[in-house]
């Protein structure tokens, strides 16, 4: 292609020309966020958001780690005190043992156990109508109706002379997005438009003035947006009682041409023939309204679904709670209940770690929803001996309905005071989960952003080793029947992303995790509820 | 509601005064943004930050020059901080020859011409819509461009040409524009 045919500088005037003309209306998202931003004090703020957030994780992560409740101890304890079953057991005795016999012992105390296009247009009036007219948005009345009335010049050849009103076609839309097209409307001779072209200017300028016969409460928006000559020129009339002598008219610079637009009353009886060009249907012309309303992205969840892979390595603790240590248990005086766990016991926090993939959606612009699947490990290591030989003992259960507790008999080959060998137990899980929850953004600079997020976690057990601490807190038992199958977490962390140029976000930050119920069945006394602290790091893309 | 109303207002930080501002100025600056964007959405992101700089540094105007001259300079400054944070877009204004981009002709609609012609001038690669958007139609010098983009004038100007050649290619094509020896004269779009 030649360009040294075209005069560059008419080139550019002609791009500067008619970019001027274009213009799109941005969705009310833009002003909220605006607003927000501007008026940080009347929003909801992001900052109570995170406390109440924060607040309520640690408020959940307290009650479920809350050692002793003394005062509810306490209240079972007098409780209870009507309905003690004696079991008796030498549980201060390591001996060996008959297995039939403890067999048949546990059996007994086991029985216990009971237990387009044409919406383009629309969008693009509405969003005109709600900025200019936004005490009256969604009243459906007639006064917050926007007219457009669509006058097209192109029958009209001489320039000097068109002031012409018998023009085309009105579409009349209201700003509930129901389109109502009278196609081939006369505009009365009441209704005059005096445009007055001059060939040497490059832009038109409106002038809107009121009839104040028209019900005198309509005044005029009037928006030129094709001004050359034998294009089309498009006025579109929205009539407000509310702001009508504040009503902006669209302007452009330039001088020499005038458009007069009066509304008065229309009568759209007869209809006309259209001088629309072949081909340009109302669809075509709705479309043509805001292009650009169609430019965005095709996909179904408009760029706001995004799937995360993520590993947390963290260090594990346990909390222990010993539920019976209030409660009476049948004459035996010698048991340890009363003792302090922690104390007897040497438990050491170890690694666990947790991976999964999530899918996030973008839900608003601050807040994320998220939910997906993830595989939990868990360990802690008890501090024991082994024996030469297992040796009987009993581990405390607890009876919720008639709030006593009994001991049942076990064996184990692992004592928690002396033994042939040091030995280290560990208590481990191996958790899948659906983790659901939302991450909401608190502040935000160039590609960095911080997060707050919480996730509640139901989790199945798919593997466990479990040894609990017997009731003498002398030995300890391997009994998997007692862990929970299935449990509860919840989850607060908090993060920096990073969105590369790449497209991916990655994300650093600090996770606190804790169980809602306990590691093992209410049956057993003992309450366990794990606690992690770990760090997440995740990578992120966008869908 | 006059324009020194409106300025005195978000002087103040006057709800009702930076909604008139917006409400007046937001569409025509949308497509000023939309012009540099990648989209509508990342337009509409750029437009809110421009905006907020606006309403920030209101007390900066002088009254000194049209208000619309002087939010316009803020939102292409905002544009193009936007699109540097882009690494990509570096390496797109930097290029030298962008014959292999492909020209969406066929999203362009034939209907309406200034949407048509932003169109057009959105279908060419980004860097030379960059340096066309600044130069042609902002009517930045060679030498602002460089600065702005933090590449060579010489950069700039080779990509200006590129640019306008493709696009009057273009636009040729879409019957907007006809060849003459003399000058380039419209062809009006009877609507």
């Amino acid at each position: 292609m030649e360009s040294n045919k075209y005069n560059i500088e008419n080139f550019e005037k002609f791009l500067r020309e008619k970019t001027d003309e274009f213009r799109m209306y941005p969705s009310k998202r833009v002003w909220y966020s605006i607003y927000n931003n501007m008026h940080p004090g009347n929003r909801l703020p992001s900052v109570s958001m995170s406390i109440i957030l924060t607040g309520f994780l640690f408020l959940v992560g307290y009650l479920n780690t809350n050692t002793v409740n003394k005062e509810t101890a306490a209240d079972n304890a007098l409780l209870s005190k009507t309905a003690v079953e004696k079991i008796h057991f030498a549980s201060n005795v390591q001996q060996p043992v008959d297995n039939n016999s403890l067999s048949t012992a546990s059996v007994n105390s086991n029985t216990r156990v009971a237990l387009l296009p044409s919406t383009q247009l629309n969008k693009r009036q509405h969003v005109a109508s709600n900025t200019r007219h936004s005490q009256n948005r969604g009243t459906g009345s007639n006064k917050s109706a926007v007219q457009t009335i669509v006058i097209t010049a192109g029958s009209v050849e001489d320039e000097a002379d068109q002031n012409k009103n018998s023009n085309e076609w009105i579409e009349t839309t209201n700003n509930n997005n129901e389109n109502i097209v009278a196609s081939a409307v006369v505009i009365t001779t009441t209704t005059t438009a005096q445009i007055n072209n001059n060939p040497t200017t490059d832009y038109n300028n409106l002038a809107a003035t009121n009839n104040n016969t028209v019900a005198n409460e309509e005044s005029l928006i009037v928006e030129i947006e094709s001004t050359v000559p034998q294009a089309s020129t498009t006025l579109n009339i929205a009539a407000d009682n509310a702001k009508a002598t504040e009503a902006p008219v669209a302007s452009v610079p330039g001088n020499n041409e005038n458009i007069t637009a009066t509304p008065v009353a229309t009568n759209n009886a007869a209809p006309l023939k259209s001088n629309k060009p072949a081909g340009l249907t109302l669809a075509d012309k709705a479309w043509m309204e805001d292009f650009a309303m169609h430019n965005k992205p095709a996909k179904k969840w408009g760029g706001k679904l995004s799937l995360q892979t993520y590993v947390t390595p963290s260090v594990v603790y346990r909390n222990l709670k010993n539920n019976a240590a209030d409660k009476p248990l049948s004459g035996n005086t010698n048991n340890n209940n009363n003792r302090s766990i922690d104390n007897a016991v040497t438990h050491k926090p170890s690694f666990g770690v947790e991976t999964g993939v999530s899918l996030q959606y973008s839900f608003a612009k601050r807040l994320k929803l998220k939910a997906g699947l993830q595989l939990n490990y868990t360990r802690y290591n008890a501090h024991a001996f082994e024996t030469n030989h297992p040796i009987a003992t009993s581990i405390t259960m607890n009876n919720e309905a008639d709030n006593y507790v009994y001991e049942t008999f076990k064996t184990s080959n692992y004592s928690n005071a002396t033994g042939l060998s040091p030995a280290k137990l560990h208590n481990e899980t191996y958790q899948l989960s659906i983790p659901i929850g939302a991450d909401f953004k608190l502040a935000s600079v160039d590609n960095f952003s911080w997060y707050a997020g919480a996730a509640i976690q139901p989790t199945i057990l798919v593997y466990a080793k479990s040894f609990i601490i017997s009731a003498d807190r002398r030995s300890y038992v391997h009994d998997p029947s007692l862990l929970n199958r299935f449990n509860l977490n919840a989850g607060f962390e908090t993060y920096i992303s990073y969105k590369t140029a790449s497209g991916y976000t990655w994300q650093l930050g600090p996770q606190y995790r804790t169980q809602i119920f306990s590691t093992n069945t209410k049956l057993y006394s003992m309450e366990e509820r794990l606690i992690n602290f770990g760090f997440k790091v995740g990578v992120t893309k966008q869908l | 509601m006059t324009e020194e109303q409106m300025l005195a207002g978000c002087l103040q930080n006057d709800a009702a005064s930076q909604d008139a501002l917006y409400s007046r100025f937001s569409p025509r600056m949308l497509g000023v943004c939309y012009r540099f964007a990648k989209n509508r959405e990342d337009a509409e992101d750029m437009l809110q930050e421009g905006f907020i700089k606006v309403f920030s540094q209101m007390h900066q105007y002088r009254n000194e020059g049209a208000l619309e001259g002087w939010i316009r300079r803020i939102i292409v400054h905002t544009c193009i901080n936007a699109l540097k944070k882009n690494k990509k877009f570096s390496d797109c204004v930097d290029i030298a020859y962008a014959g292999h981009i492909g020209i969406r002709e066929e999203a362009i609609p034939s209907i309406m011409q200034a949407k048509e012609v932003v169109e057009c001038i959105r279908s060419l690669p980004l860097g030379y819509r960059t340096v066309l958007n600044l130069y042609a139609i902002e009517g930045y010098s060679h030498k602002e461009i460089g600065n702005m983009l933090d590449i060579e004038e010489s950069t700039s100007r080779s990509q200006y040409t590129r640019a306008k050649t493709m696009l009057e290619d273009i636009l040729v094509k879409k019957k907007i524009m006809q060849k003459t020896k003399a000058k380039v004269s419209v062809v009006s779009a009877a609507i």
